[in-house]
């Protein structure tokens, strides 16, 4: 009886001593955490919008996003919304489920984020964020277009859970490289999106302005990362094509 | 080899003669998943390094009084709460790495390493050997982990550390193309797991060549 009340002491104060210090740890360490994942957000929308240089320290990249960022939220009829905050990471929620789901029209207010870059007055860029399937997770990114939003400027994945080495070359320079310049949409001013290949663009059947190489080994995170570029670029379609029409 | 021999035994017998990988089989699971670059296998030996010191001696420290009928239990608490530290102390200060590695830091708990030394060691021997056999045990796995890394980078990614290796090598040999345009191709066999049970088959059949040792 005395040894097992003594086990059961012995259990409890490692349990608590354990999970105390832990905790204490835990909540020491969030601060930083967070803010490691923030300025991993606005790294890779300055990546995209093409205001990132090698080498910017994290003061840099605070500084920069603050001054030539603007973060927008709008809804689904591509009107902007005033009172709201833009969400960096695409929410599960507030940006409401359309993205990774048929894209059904008929939830007029759901809020999106976008990020635009502005010089003196004119639109330079506009990154939009990404969500979509791959092969075993869920891709989160953004993609970036030129002022004319039908050309590629950029696009970066931030979150995924795809294999190293394979599907997670998506995540890399050499592949993200081939989407500049690429048109999302066709002569005719219908969303056509980026098709990455299996294989060679070239052989692929889709114009090259619309297709990029795809990755060998990754042909399911591939056809992934076309539909989400379609399915996300058709959400923010409404608002995208007020720029179209000005020019 | 005359300092290897002046050092401790515990600290020295991990690194090739006991080694944790080749010769005791522990801990393959996380070395074929973190040794796709050498980067993630530095980070993923110095969070097992710490992980095996910590428990090591903390578990060598309570031996004495503790329950024997708990005792798994208790070791597996004191390495879930040093794995855990360790992945919250990567995700604040180093997140790029900390998303590579993800699932695999938090896998160090079942590393059968660190049970395997808390019960094979830390019970049965004072807080400053079982700090030596800690750091042994760990540097015999980094080794391992970081040659695989090593060779599994070169020939299937052809960088190095992140550097591009073979793109350079025609550079410096002086070719007017590149490798890749000539022919070279990065092996993709080398990225995936099966690549890195056959470098570790290789390097076991090597290290038993080497030191004569009959297989049982």
């Amino acid at each position: 009886m005395n040894d097992n009340l003594y086990t059961l002491l012995y259990a409890a104060v490692i349990c608590f001593v354990c999970s105390f210090l832990l905790s204490l740890f835990a909540m020491g360490l969030k601060p930083a955490q967070e803010r490691a994942a923030q300025l991993d957000l606005n790294r890779k929308l300055l990546d995209v919008l093409g205001l990132f240089e090698e080498g910017m320290s994290d003061e840099k990249v605070e500084e920069v996003f603050k001054n030539r960022v603007e973060e927008l939220v709008i809804n689904r009829a591509g009107e902007v919304q005033k009172n709201y905050k833009a969400f960096k990471e695409v929410p599960e929620k507030e940006q409401c489920e359309l993205l990774e789901k048929g894209a059904e029209l008929n939830t007029p207010d759901c809020k999106l984020s976008l990020f635009q870059r502005v010089e003196n007055g004119n639109l330079k860029a506009l990154a939009i964020p990404l969500k979509g399937k791959g092969l075993w997770s869920t891709l989160y990114g953004y993609l970036a277009l030129q002022n004319d939003a039908a050309t590629v400027s950029g696009i970066t994945f931030y979150k995924h859970g795809e294999t190293p080495g394979l599907g997670a070359e998506i995540s890399k320079k050499w592949f993200q490289k081939n989407f500049l310049d690429k048109k999302i949409l066709d002569e005719d001013g219908n969303l056509y999106g980026v098709v990455v290949a299996k294989a060679k663009a070239v052989n692929s059947g889709h114009p090259l302005k619309h297709s990029v190489d795809g990755i060998s080994g990754a042909t399911i995170t591939a056809n992934g990362v076309t539909r989400l570029i379609k399915h996300c670029t058709k959400m923010y379609d409404p608002y995208l094509s007020r720029f179209r029409k000005e020019e | 080899m005359a300092l290897l021999k002046s050092l401790p035994k515990p600290l020295v017998d991990p690194l090739v003669e006991n080694n944790p990988i080749t010769i005791q089989v522990l801990g393959i699971c996380s070395a074929l998943a973190v040794t796709v670059q050498l980067k993630q296998a530095v980070v993923m030996s110095c969070a097992v390094i710490f992980v095996l010191i910590g428990s090591n001696f903390i578990l060598s420290l309570l031996r004495k009084g503790l329950p024997n009928r708990i005792r798994i239990i208790v070791e597996m608490c004191v390495i879930a709460a040093l794995v855990i530290l360790v992945d919250q102390v990567l995700r604040a200060y180093f997140f790029e790495l900390s998303k590579q590695l993800s699932v695999f830091v938090g896998l160090i708990i079942t590393n059968c390493i660190v049970l395997g030394r808390a019960e094979a060691f830390a019970l049965g021997n004072s807080p400053g050997a079982s700090i030596l056999d800690g750091l042994g045990n760990g540097l015999g796995y980094s080794l391992v982990l970081c040659l695989v890394g090593t060779i599994r980078e070169i020939f299937g990614s052809g960088t190095i550390w992140g550097f591009p290796l073979i793109l350079k090598m025609g550079e410096w040999m002086g070719l007017s193309q590149s490798l890749y345009d000539l022919g070279y191709e990065n092996m993709g066999l080398m990225v995936l797991p099966p690549g890195a049970f056959i470098i570790i088959g290789l390097y076991i059949w090597a290290v038993n060549v080497v030191s004569g040792r009959q297989g049982e």
